[in-house]
């Protein structure tokens, strides 16, 4: 199943907190969906869960400054 | 919930892209005919900012992530950093023409000021959110929050500079500079400095699990954005060609705590005669506030983080969620500019280039920022973004 965050405005590290905290409440193969506004969410956030727990992240680019960063829960 | 896809004018930002290369290029010819003490650090600025933006190169996060969220990769790029400038530093002390580092390197006294300074620099780092060099980037990739953060940076450093006076006479200059090359030798001190990275280097693995050094390359698809191994490469050789071109260090506080002290001797504080100015300038301050070439590195920064922002179209106006956070980053501001003038530059004078200049004072900096950033990280975790 898909969850979404919403992180527009957030400061570091919220963004990475919240996706964080709902990963730990999913089961495998669930997919949280982060929307973010924080240019270095682009990088930290996918460093964070690939480097830590080998889960999959895609960033696609909505808008000028804006991303959706999807994190696959793979085990 | 339906892909969200939003068109936009493209040639809208390509036009603001265009303006400000104009713009940019505009204050560089001026510098470079007019005032030409400021064209090389200016340039030197808008390349730290084009890196920092593109890299995502955040010194707050190495000291916060690690026990914040338990992730050490940018902990291991600073540390890279740290090695590349020590090496690159060494070597431009033994060139031909050059003064040395033990002239124009940042060694200085290190005592209960450094470790005080470290704990409040730690700390307002990790409640702002971002460190001084940060700070400059997101304002030119358009954060309204960093503006918040930069006004606190030029209270805070207006204070430290007028409290420095009493600094100096009652602990700085008490204290002792320690250079390692003095204490062990130039080999010496290398060997010690460099193995002491690398240990830290490798305990980082104990944090997250990551024990591939090469893991700091790896590229995020989908983005057109540098690894942080990237950019710490690149912070390093442009740190080392500055230090190399225009004999001086990179420097961020400098600059603002001039503008700060330009702006105050305009309402009629007396700044020109504090310790801060009178002796670090060298030059008749009253008069030359603004020539201070670091104010157009910093200048550069935030150029060169707006033109790269833009021409990759990751410009946003971008409002901080809560007001909050806003108090968060001015009091972090704030904390970061005080403290900046106790311990003699910021993340990147006193830390970087401190460690990079082989002096302890540099050390014990980082050390108490780390010790700052714990309390830090407990405010934020349970106040600010709670």
């Amino acid at each position: 199943m898909d969850y979404y965050i919403d992180a527009l405005g957030e400061m570091c590290p919220v963004p990475i907190i919240k996706a964080e905290l709902k990963m730990l409440k999913l089961n495998a193969h669930d997919r949280v969906i982060l929307t973010t506004d924080h240019n270095c969410s682009t990088s930290s956030v996918t460093n964070h869960f690939y480097s830590k727990y080998r889960y999959p992240c895609e960033v696609k680019r909505l808008d000028d400054g804006i991303w959706e960063i999807i994190i696959e829960k793979t085990a | 919930m339906a892909e969200v896809v939003i068109i936009r004018n493209r040639d809208k930002t390509s036009f603001s892209a265009s303006a400000t290369l104009f713009v940019i290029t505009l204050i560089g010819y001026e510098l470079y005919t007019l005032h030409n003490y400021a064209f090389l650090p200016y340039i030197f600025g808008l390349a730290f900012g084009y890196v920092i933006q593109r890299s995502r190169f955040c010194f707050a996060s190495c000291f916060r992530d690690i026990f914040v969220i338990r992730t050490a990769s940018m902990t291991r790029a600073l540390l890279l950093l740290l090695a590349l400038t020590t090496v690159g530093f060494a070597i431009i002390n033994f060139l031909p023409g050059q003064a040395g580092l033990a002239v124009t390197g940042k060694i200085y006294p290190v005592g209960i000021h450094t470790a005080l300074a470290g704990i409040f620099f730690g700390f307002g780092m990790v409640i702002a959110g971002n460190c001084v060099s940060g700070c400059l980037v997101r304002m030119g990739e358009g954060y309204l929050m960093q503006l918040s953060t930069f006004a606190g940076l030029l209270f805070g450093s207006l204070l430290g500079a007028w409290h420095l006076d009493w600094w100096v006479s009652v602990m700085i200059t008490p204290s002792w500079t320690y250079f390692l090359p003095d204490l062990f030798s130039w080999p010496g001190a290398l060997i010690i400095q460099l193995s002491l990275l690398a240990v830290l280097f490798k305990l980082t693995a104990k944090i997250d699990g990551v024990s591939d050094p090469l893991a700091l390359f790896r590229k995020q698809q989908g983005v057109p954005i540098w690894s942080y191994g990237t950019g710490a490469v690149a912070l390093a050789v442009l740190n080392i060609l500055m230090y190399w071109l225009w004999g001086k260090q990179w420097g961020i506080t400098g600059g603002i705590t001039h503008i700060s002290g330009w702006a105050a001797n305009k309402m009629g504080i007396p700044a020109m005669n504090w310790w801060y100015f009178n002796n670090l300038s060298g030059e008749n301050v009253a008069a030359s506030f603004l020539r201070y070439p670091l104010i157009f590195l910093s200048l550069g920064m935030v150029g060169g983080s707006l033109f790269s922002s833009l021409i990759n179209r990751e410009f946003k106006i971008r409002r901080p969620r809560t007001a909050k956070y806003i108090c968060a980053g001015l009091a972090g501001g704030f904390m970061m500019g005080y403290s900046s003038r106790l311990a003699f530059g910021c993340n990147i004078g006193a830390l970087l280039n401190g460690i990079g200049s082989l002096s302890v004072h540099g050390w014990v900096f980082g050390l108490f920022i780390f010790i700052g950033a714990i309390f830090g990280g407990k405010v934020l975790v349970r106040y600010v973004i709670s």
